[in-house]
């Protein structure tokens, strides 16, 4: 079968999602899709489409013992940063733009690493400025559910090292580091690496960072036993925030 | 457990605070949301306590899945219901013998168990003001220009989990129609909503095909 056939691709997301793929068909097509973000895509444009079709089924209260069962299997391994349930609009503000941001994923700065590292550069006229105050970075701002500033991260495009400076205190447990990763604008996790404690610490990067920070649209910290090579977060992100480029990205406007 | 159903805007603050790990918020989600999933899926295997563990699970992938979240992947109960369907689809495949209800679906004496309901009757469900009640709208106009058999098939697949092959016993009718009705059906609806769809909400998935595209 051609799974590159646009017609077929569309019907095999439509069919998975309405649930008429079965047998072989359902598995392989959810193993086809794991690693084909076009298709996830197709699929999240028919679960949009479908899904208010379930508004007009009545709701089933569970019994108890069904929290209990979920909560003793998400109980929490690690110690977290306490998360403050309250004053999250600043934090929303930056998750939501997301859906904006993804459209332009590949292209300008973003408004809270502007707004912190280089204030300046917002009063004045993008057309007037020949270069930034700052050299060609990428720079990440990650915050706490309310919106506290709790890691920033810089590195120098085409750069091997990354500058990160605690802006809060993570407490790691015995045996516990720090972990960096990036999330790109479909949501796919990638680790970047571990982040020594201290509060404004340079770490060598494996790859350049163009290959590392290139396609994230957001960074992240979670906590990972000492010496692993976590392929996923074992569980606890502890800080999340937005990731952008801080260079002038020329468009066909002003070519 | 709260009454009212959630508004759109607050479970995504409880999903943001979830993506963060927030043990309380996770607590909250489910509060506002384990009753409509549960509904579904009680629908989908006709089994109240199967449904149950079935919707355990769904919790936990939930929580698992939830760093991955953003916002691009759609509204937050759309995607918890398609997590919680999807689990009860993968419960039903994994059982190899056949439904009694598929055949009789009249014979159960929950009403709840009868019949699937008509997608497109004008009366709005329980959780319409969950998904966004435009939204439904929309859909309900689209469904009620299909063919009624296409309609019912559709109705079937989606509420009651049938496959081709029981949508065809439960139908009586040959298994290459039921097919052509499922087929026909989602292009023409898909057809509907896209002429129909608010202009916002097409760049967003387009960038994403253009950024993949690029990609491969």
């Amino acid at each position: 079968m051609n799974y590159g056939r646009p017609e077929l691709r569309e019907r095999l997301a439509s069919e998975y999602v309405l649930g008429t793929l079965h047998g072989r068909a359902r598995p392989r097509f959810q193993q086809l899709m794991r690693a084909d973000p076009e298709l996830q895509a197709r699929v999240v444009f028919w679960e949009q489409r479908l899904m208010p079709m379930a508004a007009r089924l009545s709701a089933a209260a569970p019994s108890a013992k069904v929290w209990q069962a979920i909560a003793a299997r998400v109980a929490p391994r690690e110690q977290a940063v306490q998360v403050r349930p309250g004053g999250l609009l600043r934090g929303l503000a930056h998750w939501f733009d997301l859906r904006a941001f993804g459209s332009v994923a590949a292209g300008l700065f973003v408004g809270v690493a502007v707004t912190l590292m280089a204030p300046r550069l917002l009063d004045r006229d993008a057309a007037d400025v020949a270069e930034s105050q700052l050299p060609q970075s990428y720079v990440g701002v990650l915050a706490t559910a309310d919106g506290r500033t709790g890691l920033i991260v810089s590195s120098l495009r085409h750069g091997k090292v990354m500058d990160v400076k605690h802006v809060l205190r993570v407490p790691v447990a015995t045996g516990h580091m720090l972990y960096l990763w990036s999330i790109d604008a479909e949501g796919n996790t990638r680790p970047i690496g571990p982040v020594p404690q201290g509060s404004f610490v340079q770490v060598p990067l494996s790859e350049t960072s163009e290959k590392l920070f290139g396609k994230a649209t957001e960074l992240a910290l979670s906590i990972e036993p000492v010496n692993s090579a976590p392929v996923q977060p074992s569980g606890a992100f502890v800080y999340r925030g937005l990731c952008g480029k801080l260079w002038r990205v020329r468009t066909p406007q002003n070519r | 457990m709260n009454s009212q159903p959630p508004a759109p805007h607050s479970l995504g603050a409880l999903m943001f605070r979830v993506s963060m790990r927030d043990q309380a918020a996770f607590r909250q989600l489910y509060d506002a949301t384990a009753r409509y999933l549960l509904g579904i899926i009680v629908r989908m295997v006709h089994d109240r306590s199967w449904g149950e563990e079935i919707l355990q699970e769904a919790y936990v992938s939930i929580w698992h899945a939830a760093p991955n979240y953003s916002a691009i992947k759609g509204q937050p109960i759309t995607w918890l219901m398609a997590i919680a369907r999807n689990k009860a689809l993968d419960a039903l495949r994994s059982r190899s013998s056949e439904r009694k209800h598929v055949v009789h679906p009249m014979a159960a004496a929950d009403a709840e168990d009868g019949e699937a309901p008509d997608p497109a009757d004008e009366r709005g469900g329980p959780l319409e003001q969950v998904v966004q009640s435009i939204e439904a709208q929309r859909l309900r106009h689209c469904l009620q220009r299909l063919d009624a058999s296409q309609r019912q098939a559709i109705a079937l697949a989606f509420y009651d989990g049938l496959t081709h092959a029981e949508l065809a016993l439960h139908m009586r009718q040959p298994l290459g129609t039921v097919k052509a009705w499922v087929r026909r059906g989602l292009d023409r609806l898909r057809q509907c909503l896209d002429e129909r769809a608010p202009c916002r909400s097409q760049p967003v998935v387009l960038a994403l095909h253009a950024e993949t595209g690029r990609r491969r």
